[in-house]
């Protein structure tokens, strides 16, 4: 903290007390709730519950769904992290590489961004439906039997790409940012020492660029877990065959459609913890990785 | 004599690509909007203009559709406005507040207080939604403006971002007002937020995006139309239109689609280094 | 056929704003060649071209015969020393040091022999572990020359690599810089703004103007005969007075004195010139005498500058006489033969007093 400090007294309480009270009622109160509830059992018609201690975490461990929407949530978040992670990267590079052009070209990558999960699901589900979008014929036109009605495996792709194509930009902001923050110096230094763009660019470009991966990562992967249900409402809703729900959209399934308030609030706090984990990792290694 | 190098064209060629990648589908929901409905089912999505623009962007605008079809699209962008600029003015004033009190003073739950904002970041939304109707509905702020703001402006990035700025404040800028005669109010006010004007503006149009693009929260805290924003009517139309049985209205769609995006896209082209500021600031 | 050859280059950035201007120069092998010049003269510019970090609009460079315009950084063969060291942040001493030598595929065991070396050469055998951010500025400055050396190139170029240190830690890397040059003989390139650090390191200083050579000469020649005022003013502290003076029936007006003149001036005006430390305060044999008013006394402990006016026009003495603060008008002698000459118009320097009379 800053060296030079006003006294205490009440008026930092008064300055801080706006945010603590919205915390309290409507962060922690809820949370609170969602624990207090993942220990309780309501009955068919929510009238009356009784505590059974862990049962709703057996079951939920125990749920083959769950373990479906674990799987599905791990590998679209790598994959999707993976794919804007790239692809936000070679942009940057590639848009911080040319000599004209620079400020058009980050006008172009930085607006996707403005756009909602949610109505980059819809523009997906006019160009992916099967009676007029053109990319659900141009898909069946080069031999792919494309039906992310039926086939979970086509829904699972489609969603994949949708979620990457939304999220390249805001790897490309970040990105772009942490490139034209290397002095330029440097590269020219890095340009005497070595011929090879590619050898410059992995042995000292990428690794100056750590902290921003590793905030990067953090974001994309938060991202995947739960910005994306935007998206799965608008597509495919967790169809077919459920194959295509992410934890956090289980819960809204779970618990807001299907009112199974235990299961879906013990769910919570397994996802709690999970972002806990996270969080740990973010705080512990990017300030330690900043190295210079 | 400047020589193009094979490289730099590729690069030019390759960035192209991409952003074509990005422009096309917007543009064909832009450009199909202004069919109508028959076209579009007929020939498939549009590349070009036709001549139901002024058609179809009234009819959305000032009829009313929708499930319960007493609500216009105007009346959405309205209340997506609303979200947009009372979430972000939230978020502006009251973390800047808390960070003021967190960096300026000492007292003794700074510590405790500070800890217990960064643990929003641990909860976020989709975590806390089952109960979060409950506490609303307990507390009768559902199908409310105030329902629909106050609960998201207190997570902690916004108070990170100012505390970040406040840091960075030279020390002497309080030495030289205490010895002015200053006291912490009018420092704040005085001194410290004019310094933070333009953090304070990057911090607004972040936020004001995320206000507007808000989906799970207004889904599940309004239940009555005339609360819907523009990210919900659209999802209403795409309910009534792809799996009711009328003939489905896809220029409707679409120009809503379109009134859901342009403004938050403009705000981010128009003001784009405050933008990338209030962004790539807020995380180092 | 010097060791470098820079013919007739130019660069543009627009059509009509050269930076640098049809240039030509030539580096002998092994010399210390310094470029100096104002800020914005060009100087850097010429520097990144030769290293191939600027394109060269026009014009060609060699570098030991070979025509370099086309060719990459990494190819010229030659090393960079930064303003601001430009060290790899993420990298340790050893490993900056030993980055260029990996990347051209220098086996590990002799990589290691010539770090060893080199650390020892600079003495910073203790910092090989080390990252950048733990070192002082004198200490990478010398990783950063370290980096330099290990390639043994045919060219060092330094691009003001002491402007970021302070005055005392300037002077000890000046010295070591030159003993370096010294010990090793490779040819040197070294642009700068001061000309205390251009006079004390050349073996020949080239002064750029506005993207052209005003003049090429060994420091002592540049000092003694500047071709132009521009020359005459840059190098020296203080800058050479120069005067403007009346021309009038083939004699020069100075002070009270008239010289006559030995060839024709079409101009009725002239600028005189003569340095602070050539105007005496004791009288001299032949001396132009004249009295001037005092406007301001530095004591600097060795010497005193006293600042004048002859005519409304400022000038500078300077002198080991200790001379009191109080003084209102003092008397100067100034030997004809220190004075010098430059046209009004041009700029340019000429001879006008006999028996040197050639234009």
């Amino acid at each position: 903290m800053k060296k030079v400090q006003f006294k205490g007294g009440i008026i930092p309480y008064l300055f801080v007390s706006p945010q603590i009270i919205i915390i309290l009622v409507f962060f922690i109160w809820p949370s609170v709730m969602a624990v207090y509830y993942s220990f309780e059992l309501q009955d068919a018609f929510g009238t009356s519950s009784q505590f059974v201690g862990f049962l709703n975490y057996q079951d939920v461990l125990g749920d083959k769904d769950y373990y479906n929407s674990l799987s599905f949530t791990l590998i679209f978040s790598t994959l999707v992290t993976l794919f804007s992670l790239g692809t936000g990267l070679y942009l940057a590079h590639k848009a911080n590489e040319v000599i004209k052009g620079k400020g058009l070209y980050r006008t172009l990558f930085i607006w996707p961004y403005a756009i909602a999960p949610a109505v980059v699901g819809l523009i997906a589900t006019f160009l992916f439906n099967e009676s007029h979008g053109d990319l659900y014929h141009f898909l069946n036109q080069i031999g792919w039997k494309f039906d992310p009605k039926s086939d979970p495996f086509d829904a699972q792709v489609m969603l994949i790409f949708i979620s990457s194509w939304k999220q390249v930009s805001v790897n490309f902001i970040f990105f772009l940012s942490g490139l034209q923050g290397i002095p330029r110096s440097i590269i020219e230094a890095s340009k005497l020492d070595c011929k090879s763009d590619t050898r410059r660019f992995w042995s000292i470009i990428f690794p100056l660029l750590t902290p921003t991966t590793f905030f990067l990562l953090v974001t994309n992967i938060t991202y995947a877990f739960f910005d994306t249900f935007g998206i799965i409402d608008t597509t495919t809703r967790g169809t077919p065959m459920g194959q295509t729900k992410t934890l956090a959209y289980k819960i809204y399934q779970d618990g807001f459609l299907g009112a199974d308030v235990g299961g879906s609030s013990a769910q919570s706090v397994i996802l709690m913890l999970f972002v806990l984990i996270i969080t740990i990792f973010q705080f512990k290694y990017i300030e330690k990785r900043v190295h210079y | 004599m400047k020589k193009i190098s094979f490289s730099s064209l590729f690069s030019h060629f390759i960035l192209i690509i991409f952003a074509l990648l990005f422009l096309v589908p917007i543009w064909v929901v832009l450009a199909s909007s202004t069919h109508t409905p028959v076209t579009i089912l007929r020939d498939g999505l549009q590349f070009w203009f036709g001549d139901n623009f002024i058609n179809t962007y009234k009819s959305i605008l000032f009829e009313h559709s929708g499930y319960t079809k007493n609500v216009t699209a105007f009346r959405m962008l309205i209340n997506s406005l609303i979200l947009g600029f009372g979430f972000a003015i939230g978020k502006v004033v009251i973390s800047s507040m808390a960070a003021y009190a967190i960096v300026y003073f000492r007292f003794r739950m700074a510590n405790f207080l500070f800890w217990l904002i960064f643990l929003t970041l641990l909860l976020p939304v989709e975590v806390r939604i089952v109960p979060s109707f409950e506490v609303l509905s307990k507390l009768n702020l559902l199908n409310s403006y105030t329902g629909l703001i106050v609960p998201l402006i207190a997570s902690a990035t916004g108070t990170f971002f100012f505390r970040q700025f406040y840091k960075s404040v030279p020390d002497e800028m309080l030495e030289a007002a205490k010895i002015d005669g200053a006291n912490s109010w009018q420092f704040f006010i005085d001194i410290l937020v004019p310094l933070s004007k333009t953090m304070m503006i990057a911090l607004f149009i972040v936020m004001f995006i995320v206000g507007w693009n808000q989906y799970l929260w207004p889904i599940m805290m309004t239940t009555k139309p005339e609360y819907s924003t523009l990210l919900l009517g659209i999802k209403e139309i795409y309910q009534s239109n792809f799996e009711g049985t009328y003939l489905p209205e896809f220029n409707k769609a679409f120009a809503m689609t379109i009134l859901a995006l342009i403004v938050p896209v403009a705000i981010v082209i128009i003001f784009q280094r405050w933008f990338i500021k209030g962004l790539v600031d807020s995380e180092k | 056929m010097g060791y470098i050859e820079i013919e007739k280059v130019s660069k543009w950035y627009k059509k009509d704003h050269l930076i640098i201007k049809d240039l030509s120069l030539s580096v002998d092998k092994g010399e210390f060649l310094v470029i100096v010049g104002p800020s914005g003269c060009g100087k850097s510019t010429l520097l990144r071209m030769i290293a191939g970090l600027e394109e060269i609009n026009s014009g060609v460079i060699k570098i030991g015969d070979k025509v370099v315009n086309d060719l990459s950084p990494a190819d010229r063969d030659i090393a960079m020393v930064f303003q601001n060291y430009a060290l790899y942040p993420h990298m340790n001493v050893y490993k900056n040091l030993s980055y260029g030598l990996k990347n051209r595929k220098v086996p590990k065991d002799i990589i290691e022999k010539k770090v060893k070396e080199i650390s020892k050469l600079l003495q910073i055998e203790e910092l090989l572990e080390r990252k950048p951010s733990e070192l002082s500025g004198g200490q990478r400055q010398r990783v950063a020359m370290g980096r330099a050396i290990i390639r043994e190139p045919k060219a060092f170029l330094f691009d003001e690599p002491l402007s970021n240190l302070d005055a005392k830690l300037r002077h000890q890397m000046r010295v070591e810089i030159r003993k370096l040059h010294d010990k090793l003989g490779i040819t040197s390139i070294y642009v700068t703004h001061d000309q205390v650090e251009a006079m004390t390191l050349a073996d020949r200083i080239v002064i750029l103007n506005n993207g052209k050579v005003e003049q090429v000469g060994t420091p002592y020649d540049i000092y003694k005969n500047p071709k132009s005022i521009f020359v005459a003013k840059f190098m020296g502290t203080p800058p050479m007075n120069i005067i403007k003076s009346i021309v009038k029936d083939q004699k020069i007006k100075i002070g009270d004195s008239f010289l006559p003149l030995c060839v024709d001036i079409d101009d009725n005006e002239l600028y005189l010139g003569v340095r602070a430390e050539d105007i005496s305060l004791k009288p001299l044999q032949e001396a132009i005498e004249m009295e001037v008013a005092v406007d301001m006394i530095e004591h600097l402990g060795g010497e005193s500058l006293i600042y004048a006016k002859i005519e409304e026009q400022q000038i500078v003495i300077k002198s080991e006489i200790f001379i009191n603060k109080d003084i209102e008008k003092i008397q100067l002698y100034i030997d004809q033969s220190k004075i010098y000459f430059f046209d009004k118009k041009s700029g340019k320097s000429i001879s006008l007093l006999s028996p040197n009379c050639n234009m």
